[in-house]
C-alpha cells in the first residue's frame, strides 16, 4: 500500500456479557492522513468503552495521538501499548494515560 | 543540486555563448532545462525527495525507516527516530510547503558514529497557523520532536526551512576506551 493505512483487528465480547467492552487492535500506520477515518471507527465502537491497543501498531503519530486524546476525555477509551516501545514514550510526552495490559484497560474502563 | 540546460538558455545570437542568460529580446532558441537533486541511500546516508504531498508520506518514511533498521539495531531506537523525521515531515509539508505537490521535501539522514541525524528540509516560510485547530496539532507535533530527540536545530532561511534531528546511539562495541583510558568523544549538547 502506498499511502497510510491501518487496519483494525476488533475482539468482541461474548454475546450477553454486559461487563465486557471490544478491543480494538490497531495495526499498521496511523498519520495525519488517515487520522479523520481512526477516528471515525473507533468512535463508532467505542458506545459502551473500547479499550485500543497499539502493541502491534507500526507506525502512530500525534495525528493519531490527538485522536486518541479526544476519546480518552470522553471517558470511553482505554489505551494498551507495548512496554519500551516509542508510542508508549510518546503517551508519556502527550500526558496521556496507557496501560500495559488488556486486562488492566478493562479495569480501569470499568472503574469509570 | 545538479542542473542540466540547452544553449538555448544562454545563447544569443551574434554574441558569444558565454555572454550569459538570453537579454531583453528573449531566447534564441529551444530551452531545456533540467535539475536533478540527488537522492540516494549508503550504508551511512540516506537522501531522499519527496512532492509535498501527505499521500508521499508513508513511501518516504518505508525508504527511510528501511535504512534506519539496517542501521540501527535497537528497534525503539529506530521507531524513534522515524517518528521524530514523520513529524517533521508533517510540518515541512503543511506549513512549510502548503501541502502543494508541486514543491519538493527532502530527507537527508546521516549516520554519525555515535548518532543519526535526520534534516527534513522544505522551500517555503512557515506560514501563519490559521485557526487554534491547526496551532494545537502542530504544538503536539513539536512536543514529540523535542521530546523523543536528543537535538533539534531549526535553522530558516528566505529559501526554506531545515530542522535537524539529532538522535544519539550507542557506540559499537568495537569503539572501546583507548590506552590511555579515554573515553570515545560524546556528542555536546
Amino acid at each position: 500500500m502506498n499511502t497510510t493505512s491501518f487496519e483494525l483487528a476488533v475482539l468482541r465480547p461474548a454475546p450477553g456479557d454486559a461487563t465486557d467492552v471490544p478491543v480494538a487492535e490497531v495495526r499498521g500506520e496511523v498519520d495525519i492522513s488517515n487520522a479523520a477515518q481512526l477516528r471515525g471507527s473507533l468512535a463508532g465502537l467505542a458506545t459502551g468503552g473500547l479499550v485500543v491497543d497499539l502493541s502491534e501498531v507500526g507506525y502512530f503519530d500525534s495525528a493519531g495521538f490527538a485522536v486518541l486524546d479526544l476519546l480518552i476525555g470522553e471517558g470511553v477509551l482505554a489505551v494498551v501499548v507495548a512496554p519500551g516501545s516509542v508510542v508508549r514514550t510518546a503517551m508519556t510526552l502527550m500526558d496521556l494515560p496507557f496501560h500495559d495490559t488488556v486486562d488492566a484497560a478493562r479495569a480501569a474502563l470499568s472503574r469509570g | 543540486m545538479l542542473l542540466l540546460y540547452t544553449d538555448g538558455l544562454i545563447e544569443r545570437r551574434g554574441e558569444p555563448i558565454d555572454a550569459g542568460l538570453a537579454g531583453p529580446e528573449g531566447y534564441a532558441d529551444d530551452v531545456a532545462m533540467v535539475a536533478v537533486r540527488p537522492c540516494g541511500t549508503t550504508a551511512t546516508s540516506h537522501v531522499d525527495t519527496l512532492p509535498a504531498a501527505f499521500s508521499e508520506m508513508a513511501a518516504a518514511r518505508r525508504r527511510l525507516g528501511g535504512w534506519l533498521r539496517r542501521l540501527v539495531p535497537d528497534q525503539e531506537q529506530a521507531d524513534r527516530i522515524l517518528l521524530c523525521a514523520g513529524e517533521a515531515l508533517v510540518n515541512a509539508i503543511e506549513h512549510g510547503s502548503d501541502r502543494d505537490p508541486d514543491r519538493a521535501v527532502t530527507i537527508e539522514a546521516f549516520a554519525e558514529p555515535d548518532a543519526v541525524t535526520v534534516s527534513i528540509s522544505d522551500t517555503g516560510g512557515w506560514a501563519k497557523d490559521s485557526g487554534a485547530g491547526r496551532a494545537e496539532h502542530r504544538g503536539r507535533g513539536l512536543t514529540l520532536i523535542h521530546g523523543l530527540a536528543d537535538r533539534v536545530e531549526t535553522a530558516r532561511a528566505s529559501q526554506g526551512t531545515r530542522v535537524t534531528i539529532t538522535c544519539r546511539r550507542p557506540l559499537p562495541d568495537s569503539t572501546l576506551p583507548d590506552s590511555t583510558g579515554r573515553a570515545p568523544v560524546t556528542v555536546q549538547q
